[in-house]
C-alpha cells in the first residue's frame, strides 16, 4: 500500500508541480515549448539575432505571457500582438526602436529616428496609402535573423545591401505597378561601375552602395537638383566646384540628373538616364569635341561651351602625351642603371598630383579656374623631365669613361705589342 | 743570330718611354674612379630610417607640410599649441596625398573627403585605417626636426 | 730603374733565387700555344675580382633589411659604383668561361698526364671552388631573381641520398632561404673561400713554375727543332697585353650592358615564372628537370644527382683514370667523351634558356 502510495505522489509531482515549477522560475517560454516545430525555421533564425543576444524573445515583440502554458498566453487582454501586417511594422518596431529611453539601456549610440524617416520615404509614403506590397522594416532587416549593420551577416552590412534592395528592384512584375525601371541592379554590378568595383571587389566599405545615395529609411531618389549634393559628401571639391559652374543651373533645368549624366556608361542626352547607376571610370576622351566626348551632344561648334571643352582637352591630352614621354625617359634610365628615385619622386609627389587637380578643376567648366592647373602640372613636368634627362647625362658620361679607357688602354697594348716585338728579336 | 740588329738604344728607350707613359696613364685612367669610389658619396647611408626636417622656427602653429620620408610621403603638422606630429601622408583609402585642414584642425583628404584627427585616427569618410605615425624628435642643440620611423617598424 | 730596384731587392730577399723557376721557364710554340692563355685570364680575372669585391666591401652591407638597399646604394649613389659593381658581376661570369676554356683545352691536349696530375686536382678543386663563389655571391644582392634561384638551386641539395636534408639545412642555415642563408652565403663567399682558392692557386701556380709548360699529348714524336719562348719577358709581356684588352672589355660590359638589379626579394610573394640559375649551373638544373620521375626502382632526380656527383668525381681523378697518357697514348675513347661533355653542356645550356 506505501509503495503504491510514494508512487502515485511521484507521478502527481512529476505531471503536476514540475513542469508548473519549471514555467516558474522565469526562463520557461510557451512560446518555444509549443511552436517549436511549427516555427522551427523561425526559431533556428533567432538563434543567433541580435535581439536573442540582448536577452529579448518571443513576447517583448509580439506579447502575451510565456509563462502560461496554453492558449491563454496568446489572449490579446495580456498584450498579445501576433505577427503584425505589413502596415503595422513600422509600428511594430517603433515600439521599441522610436523611444530613446528603451533604447538607451540597450545601445545608446543607436538612432531613434527610423521610423520617423521612413514615413518620409517612398515606401513609407505608398505603405501609408494602403499599398501592401512596398517594404517595411522586415523587408530589409528580416524578421528573426537581425543581425547588426557591421556584421557581415546581415542583409543590409553595406556589401549586401544592393542584393536586398534588389529581391524587390529587381523584380519586373512587381516594380511594373510603379513604373519603376529594374536595370538599376545590373547597372549598379556592372564591372565597368566604379563604386560596385570598389565594394565588391576591393571590399571597400567606403564605397557607396544603394543606402549611401538613396538614404536608408528615408529612402527615395534623389531629386535631380539634388544629385550633385549626394556627389558631394565623397567628392566635395568637384562637387563644389559644379554648383558654382554654368552646368548646375542648365543640368537642374533640362530635369538631367548632374554627376551622373556625364558619368554614366555611355551618357546619352536623348535618353540621360539610361545609365546613371553604372559611373565609369572617366577617360579624357569624356570631354571635349571629338568622339566619345560628352559635350558635344548639347553644345554646337563655337559656342562658347564647345570652345572651353575643345581647349581643356587639348591641355589634357598634352599633358598626357608629356607624361608618357617622361615616365619612358625614366624607365630608360632606371633600365640602365642610372639612380631615378628623385625623378620618380617627384612625379608622383608633383606631377601626378597636380594631374589630379587639373582634373578636378574641370568641374568648374571655366577656363579661368582651369587654366592655372595647366601651368602648375606644366612645371612639375618640367622638373621631372630635367631629371629624367640629367639621368640620361649619366649614360652618356659613362660612355665617355669607356671611350677614354679604351683610348688609353690601346696606347698601352701598341706600345706592349712594340716591347713585345722588340725582345722577341733580342731573343731569337 | 748575330745577322739581327739589335734595337739602337734610342729606339729602347723611347719604347720603354712609351710603355711607361702610356702604363702609366691607363693606371691613372683606372686610379681616378677608384678614389672617387672611396670618396663618401652625398647620401651617407644606404637605407633611410630618419630624416631632419630643418628648424623648428621654418614651421609655423596650426600648419603642416609635406615631406619625403625615402621615397614615400610623410606630413608633419604643427598644432595650435606648437606640438609636433608625423604621419605616412598616404592616404589609407586609395592612396592620396593627405593634407592638413587647418580651419578644422585635422587631416583631410581630397579625393574623396576622408578625414582623420589630429592623432592620425580615421573619423570620418572613406579611409579604413589610420594613417602610420612617425616619431618626432627636437635635436637639443640645433633645434632641429628629426622624424623617423616608429620603433618597431622598418622604411 | 727598375733594374736598380731589382737589385736593391735581391739583395736583401733573394728574388733572384726565387724567380729560377720563371727565369728558366720557357714556353712551347706550336698550334695550340694560343690556349696557354687561358690560365693566365682566369688568373687576371681572380685579381680582378679579389680587387673588386674588396672594394664593394667598403659599402655593401649584409643582412635581409640591407642588402638590396646597400647594392642600389652602391650603383646609383656611389661614384663609380655602377661600374665596379659591373665590372665584379661580368668578371664572375668571364672568370667560370675562361676556367671551362682552360680546363676543356688542358683535356684535348691531355695536360693532366703524369707528372701533372696534381696540378689538374688542384685545378678542378678550384674550379669547384669557382661554382661555390658564384652560387654564394649571386645571393647577395638579396633580389628577387637571386632568392628564387637560390631556393631552387638548394632545393637540389634534398636530392642525394642519406644526407639530402642535412645538407640542405647545412646549405641554407635552416629548411628555408633566408637572412640565415645570406649571412653564411656572404661569410663563405668574402672569408672562406678567397683563402682556400688562394692556397689552391698558390699551389697551382708552383706547381706550374717548377714543371714548366707542358706540350700537348703526341706533339713530342713531330720532326724539327722545337720553338720556344722565354717566359720572362715574352710570354708574360703577352700575358699582360691579353689581360689589358680582357679588363677593356669588362668595362666594355659594364657599361653597355648593366648588371641588373631588379626588385627586393620578397619570401611571400609566388616565384616569378622562368627562375633559371647563372648559366653555368644551367645544364645540371635543365638534365635534373628533364629526368624522368622515377628510372626503375629510384627516383630520377637522385640518379640526376648521383650521377653529377660521379660526374664530378671522374673529372678530379681523371689523370688517374688516365695512365695511358702518362704512357703517351692518346686514348680516342677519351676524346670522344670529351666532346660528347662539351656537346651535352652546350646543349642543355641552350634548352635551359629556351623552355622555360
Amino acid at each position: 500500500m506505501r509503495k503504491v502510495l510514494k508512487l502515485f505522489l511521484a507521478l502527481f509531482v512529476v505531471v503536476f508541480w514540475l513542469p508548473s515549477h519549471a514555467f516558474a522560475d522565469g526562463k520557461a517560454n510557451s512560446c518555444v515549448t509549443c511552436h517549436k516545430e511549427i516555427h522551427e525555421q523561425i526559431l533556428n533564425d533567432f538563434n543567433d539575432d541580435v535581439h536573442a543576444k540582448a536577452g529579448l524573445s518571443c513576447a517583448d515583440c509580439h506579447g502575451g505571457d510565456p509563462k502560461i502554458a496554453d492558449e491563454e498566453a496568446m489572449n490579446p487582454k495580456r498584450g498579445f500582438i501576433g505577427a503584425p501586417k505589413p502596415k503595422d511594422v513600422p509600428q511594430f518596431c517603433g515600439k521599441c526602436h522610436s523611444d530613446p529611453r528603451f533604447m538607451r539601456s540597450y545601445n545608446p549610440s543607436l538612432p531613434t529616428d527610423q521610423v520617423e524617416k521612413y514615413w518620409t520615404s517612398k515606401h513609407g509614403e505608398m505603405l501609408k496609402t494602403g499599398d501592401n506590397n512596398v517594404a517595411t522594416c522586415t523587408s530589409c532587416h528580416h524578421a528573426h535573423g537581425v543581425f547588426a549593420i557591421d556584421d557581415s551577416r546581415s542583409s543590409v552590412y553595406p556589401r549586401n545591401v544592393p542584393a536586398t534592395c534588389s529581391r524587390c528592384h529587381s523584380d519586373q512584375a512587381r516594380m511594373a505597378l510603379y513604373g519603376i525601371p529594374t536595370n538599376q541592379f545590373t547597372q549598379y554590378t556592372d564591372s565597368a561601375n566604379v563604386h560596385g568595383y570598389a565594394l565588391f571587389v576591393k571590399n571597400d566599405m567606403g564605397a557607396p552602395a544603394c543606402n549611401d545615395c538613396h538614404g536608408n529609411h528615408g529612402a527615395a531618389p534623389p531629386g535631380v537638383t539634388h544629385v550633385g549634393q549626394v556627389c558631394t559628401q565623397c567628392h566635395t571639391l568637384n562637387g563644389e566646384l559644379f554648383r558654382e559652374s554654368p552646368h548646375k543651373d542648365g543640368f537642374d533645368a533640362l530635369g538631367i540628373a548632374e554627376c551622373a549624366f556625364c558619368h554614366q556608361a555611355s551618357p546619352d542626352i536623348t535618353n540621360p538616364a539610361a545609365r546613371l547607376h553604372t559611373i565609369v571610370r572617366p577617360k579624357n576622351s569624356l570631354i571635349g569635341t571629338g568622339g566619345g566626348a560628352v559635350c558635344t551632344q548639347c553644345h554646337t561648334n563655337g559656342d562658347t561651351g564647345w570652345q572651353t571643352a575643345s581647349k581643356m582637352s587639348a591641355e589634357l591630352d598634352s599633358l598626357e602625351v608629356r607624361l608618357e614621354r617622361v615616365e619612358h625617359v625614366i624607365e630608360l634610365a632606371e633600365r640602365q642603371g642610372m639612380e631615378v628615385t628623385d625623378a620618380r619622386w617627384k612625379l608622383k609627389s608633383e606631377v601626378l598630383q597636380a594631374r589630379m587637380e587639373l582634373r578636378t578643376s574641370i568641374h568648374g567648366f571655366n577656363l579661368e579656374k582651369f587654366l592655372p592647373f595647366v601651368h602648375s602640372s606644366d612645371t612639375s613636368l618640367d622638373g621631372v623631365e630635367q631629371l629624367g634627362q640629367q639621368a640620361m647625362q649619366e649614360t652618356g658620361r659613362r660612355r665617355t669613361y669607356f671611350v677614354v679607357m679604351t683610348i688609353l688602354l690601346t696606347f698601352v697594348v701598341i706600345a706592349l705589342a712594340m716591347k713585345i716585338k722588340a725582345v722577341s728579336r733580342k731573343s731569337d | 743570330m748575330a745577322t739581327l740588329e739589335q734595337p739602337d738604344p734610342a729606339r729602347r728607350k723611347f719604347l720603354d718611354l712609351f710603355l711607361a707613359g702610356s702604363g702609366l696613364a691607363a693606371l691613372a685612367g683606372l686610379a681616378y674612379p677608384i678614389l672617387r669610389f672611396f670618396t663618401p658619396p652625398h647620401q651617407e647611408e644606404a637605407v633611410v630610417s630618419s630624416v631632419n626636417l630643418g628648424p623648428v622656427k621654418d614651421f609655423p602653429l596650426n600648419s603642416g607640410k609635406i615631406f619625403r620620408f625615402g621615397n614615400k610621403p610623410g606630413i608633419i603638422i604643427r598644432s595650435s599649441d606648437g606640438k609636433f606630429r608625423a604621419f605616412s601622408a598616404t592616404c589609407t583609402h586609395l592612396d592620396c596625398i593627405v593634407q592638413y585642414d587647418g580651419k578644422a584642425g585635422d587631416i583631410w583628404c581630397a579625393c574623396h573627403g576622408g578625414r582623420y584627427d589630429i592623432n592620425g585616427q580615421n573619423i570620418s569618410g572613406p579611409p579604413p585605417r589610420p594613417l602610420d605615425a612617425f616619431s618626432v624628435n627636437i635635436l637639443p642643440e640645433s633645434e632641429e626636426i628629426l622624424v623617423t620611423l616608429s620603433t618597431g617598424d622598418k622604411a | 730603374m727598375i733594374d736598380k730596384l731589382y737589385n736593391w731587392m735581391d739583395k736583401r730577399y733573394k728574388i733572384e733565387q726565387l724567380l729560377y723557376f720563371s727565369k728558366e721557364k720557357s714556353v712551347p710554340i706550336h698550334h695550340g700555344t694560343m690556349w696557354y692563355y687561358f690560365g693566365g685570364i682566369t688568373l687576371f680575372l681572380f685579381g680582378v675580382q679579389v680587387i673588386t669585391g674588396l672594394f664593394l666591401l667598403f659599402y655593401y652591407r649584409p643582412g635581409p633589411d640591407a642588402s638590396f638597399e646597400s647594392v642600389k646604394f652602391i650603383i646609383t649613389q656611389v661614384k663609380f659604383g655602377w661600374l665596379l659593381r659591373g665590372i665584379h658581376s661580368w668578371s664572375a661570369n668571364l672568370m667560370v668561361l675562361a676556367a671551362l676554356i682552360h680546363m676543356f683545352s688542358v683535356f684535348f691536349h691531355r695536360s693532366y698526364r703524369g707528372p701533372r696530375e696534381l696540378t689538374w686536382v688542384t685545378g678542378v678543386a678550384m674550379l669547384f671552388l669557382l661554382m661555390a663563389f658564384g652560387f654564394s655571391g649571386y645571393l647577395l644582392p638579396w633580389n628577387e631573381l637571386a632568392f628564387f634561384a637560390t631556393k631552387v638551386g638548394t632545393d637540389s641539395a634534398r636530392q642525394v641520398p642519406l644526407i639530402g636534408d642535412f645538407l640542405l639545412k647545412l646549405m641554407r642555415g635552416g629548411s628555408d632561404v633566408t637572412g640565415a642563408t645570406l649571412s653564411r652565403f656572404f661569410g663563405l663567399h668574402v672569408s672562406v673561400l678567397p683563402p682556400v682558392f688562394t692556397m689552391l692557386l698558390g699551389l697551382h701556380l708552383f706547381f706550374v713554375q717548377v714543371q714548366g709548360m707542358s706540350e700537348p699529348l703526341g706533339s713530342e714524336n713531330q720532326p724539327g727543332k722545337k720553338r720556344t719562348m722565354p717566359f720572362l719577358p715574352d710570354f708574360l709581356l703577352r700575358d699582360l697585353l691579353i689581360w689589358l684588352v680582357v679588363l677593356d672589355i669588362l668595362i666594355l660590359l659594364a657599361v653597355f650592358f648593366p648588371w641588373e638589379l631588379g626588385v627586393k626579394a620578397d619570401p611571400f610573394t609566388p616565384a616569378p615564372a622562368g627562375i633559371k640559375p647563372e648559366w653555368y649551373f644551367l645544364f645540371v638544373f635543365q638534365s635534373l628537370k628533364m629526368l624522368p620521375p622515377h628510372i626503375g626502382p629510384f627516383e630520377g632526380e637522385v640518379l640526376g644527382v648521383l650521377a653529377m656527383g660521379l660526374g664530378a668525381t671522374v673529372l678530379v681523378l681523371l689523370p688517374f683514370l688516365d695512365r695511358a697518357s702518362s704512357e703517351g697514348r692518346r686514348t680516342r675513347l677519351l676524346d670522344v667523351i670529351g666532346v660528347f661533355g662539351l656537346a651535352y653542356f652546350a646543349v642543355f645550356t641552350v634548352l635551359g634558356y629556351l623552355i622555360d
